[in-house]
């Protein structure tokens, strides 16, 4: 892959990764330490990818890889419930919002590649590393957890 | 269920994500001759910028150029020597390459090179009227005032900007070398009252290099209106005397660390009018204690048992590799953490982290490469402390004080 189509490619998901990073890291400069570190390694390794079409598939698992490298070296050295829970942003829906964060994050991730960023389960399981059964089970239980508490809000998904 | 809309999720992506993104892919390009990706781009934060914009502003009225003597004096005196002033010339044989459709004009303002970090000024003005020159991390929607002082106060955004001043091109630049002498670690941008840009750049060799050489610089410049990437490039000489380095000294002796199971072989240290830079080699001679102790580091400590400032003025950082590169192939070493480490996460979801960390492969021998303030002399002996650098701890029992001798040339 040449450098200016590595270039568009990430530009295009641009969108995805900060949703990703979003996810599972509460402070924007882990953020943007998680993308930056992300696109290194896979500029660096671009050649080593053999079918291109896997390219997004293969970027979010790094992605989702450095963001969890990050929240382990937090986890050594600040206690996770002192930083401050995040406030939805204002284009946001601020029930949705929370409901999401509040799903355990091994529910939520498959719920965000697949609901929100379109992923087949399929490719989800590719980037989690998961059977696609666990992919299918994890949803079903996170679906019905956000169904628990957007309809408290009176919310129908 | 339906699709859920991300930005009903969790909001727009962050300009600031965004841009971090951008910079992050314009720093790749610049870099991708080389293909040398081991080391970390340092971004200057923008507060940085603004500090040095505001501490020169002094010296920025008096004349349109930021000059690399105002970033010595502003910045940087507390760590290099007076004499570094002397080492600050100006290229007379720099010319410009033709670049693709000629959008910028470059000149290389002020270099300083002590043989292993450079420090250069670039300048470059916009060939016409028609183009507007922004920050490397800038978006068309950001407010013009984030361009500095020339537009200070300033509420429109750049595209209005461009907008209604009949600006046809809008781009963004930076700069990188396209020969393979110099890797460039940080850069800071200063848009100045006419247009132009300066840019302070520092990089580094990593290698010997020649007293004298041609060094190319290429510009980058991406319009963010037409989306058309160009390139400019300029050829230049660099010079630095080796008359200004000191003799460097070497430990002789190994020291071993029991607590936490290393022993140092070898400390060289090398000293210029701007910084002292120390090479120390290491032995893991018991694995389970340096895990155990988190892979300490060592830090250099003073009389009282204080870690000494690393210089700053370098954007320093420790550094790490391999004594051997023949020891464990770097790329392979990689490979296989990052497939075992993959594994765990999609088995264990995670839970078992800690223990993928534990069984992280680990050089036997490696080297540090640290970064202190420049000194008059070289000292004739040095009080090094084991140091885990992610808990910010020092073990003041595991200092040991090392001999320095003189390195025979």
């Amino acid at each position: 892959m040449t450098s200016e189509a590595f270039q568009e490619r990430i530009k295009e998901m641009t969108g995805a990764l900060y949703r990703v990073c979003y996810a599972i890291l509460k402070d924007e400069r882990d953020r943007e330490d998680a993308v930056q570190e992300c696109l290194f390694k896979a500029f660096r390794k671009r050649n080593s990818l053999r079918d291109e079409r896997f390219f997004k598939t293969w970027v979010i698992r790094i992605l989702i890889n450095e963001c969890k490298t990050i929240l382990h070296d937090k986890k050594r050295t600040v206690q996770l419930d002192v930083l401050p829970e995040r406030e939805a942003p204002p284009e946001a829906s601020p029930a949705l919002h929370e409901a999401l964060l509040s799903l355990d994050e091994k529910l939520r991730m498959p719920v965000i590649l697949h609901y929100i960023e379109g992923y087949p389960i399929a490719d989800i399981a590719k980037i989690l590393r998961l059977p696609q059964g666990t992919i299918k089970t994890r949803m079903r239980a996170a679906r019905r957890n956000l169904k628990d508490a957007l309809s408290e809000e009176g919310i129908r998904l | 269920m339906k699709r859920i809309d991300g930005e009903k999720a969790f909001g727009r992506v962050d300009p600031k994500f965004e841009r971090h993104v951008q910079n992050t892919l314009t720093l790749l390009q610049s870099q991708k001759e080389n293909e040398k990706m081991k080391k970390k781009i340092k971004f200057v934060p923008l507060i940085a910028a603004a500090l040095v914009i505001l501490t020169a502003g002094l010296a920025l009225a008096a004349s349109r150029n930021w000059g690399l003597r105002d970033f010595l004096q502003k910045r940087n005196t507390e760590n290099v020597l007076p004499e570094a002033e002397d080492m600050i010339y100006e290229p007379t044989d720099q010319h410009q390459e033709k670049g693709e459709n000629a959008a910028a004009s470059l000149t290389v303002g002020e270099i300083l090179f002590d043989g292993t970090t450079a420090q250069f000024v670039v300048y470059a003005a916009p060939k016409d009227e028609k183009s507007l020159f922004v920050l490397p991390d800038s978006l068309l929607d950001d407010c013009l005032s984030d361009l500095g002082e020339r537009f200070e106060g300033e509420t429109m955004t750049i595209r209005e900007y461009a907008d209604q001043n009949g600006k046809e091109a809008v781009y963004r630049l930076s700069f990188g070398f396209t020969d393979s002498s110099l890797f460039v670690n940080s850069m800071d941008y200063q848009i100045e009252k006419d247009g132009s840009m300066a840019c302070h750049l520092t990089a580094s060799a990593e290698q010997p290099i020649p007293e004298t050489f041609t060094a190319t610089l290429t510009c980058y410049m991406d319009d963010l209106i037409s989306n058309q990437s160009i390139k400019e490039y300029v050829s230049f000489t660099v010079s630095w005397s080796s008359d200004k380095v000191l003799t460097p000294v070497e430990s002789t002796e190994p020291v071993t660390f029991d607590g936490v199971g290393l022993r140092i072989d070898r400390v060289t240290l090398n000293g210029t009018p701007l910084a002292v830079r120390a090479r120390i080699e290491i032995t893991v001679l018991d694995k389970e204690k340096y895990k155990a102790n988190n892979y300490p580091s060592f830090a250099f400590i003073d009389e009282d048992g204080n870690r000494l400032p690393m210089d700053l003025g370098e954007w320093g950082e420790d550094s790490f590799g391999p004594l051997d590169q023949n020891e464990i192939d770097t790329e392979q070493w990689y490979e296989e953490w990052e497939q075992r480490w993959d594994i765990e996460w999609g088995d264990q979801d995670g839970e078992n982290i800690e223990e993928a960390y534990r069984d992280r492969p680990i050089y036997t021998r490696y080297v540090q490469l640290t970064t202190l303030p420049a000194a008059e002399s070289l000292p004739d002996e040095i009080c090094l402390a084991a140091y885990d650098d992610s808990s910010d701890k020092l073990y003041p029992e595991q200092a040991q004080t090392i001999q320095l001798f003189q390195v025979e040339s």
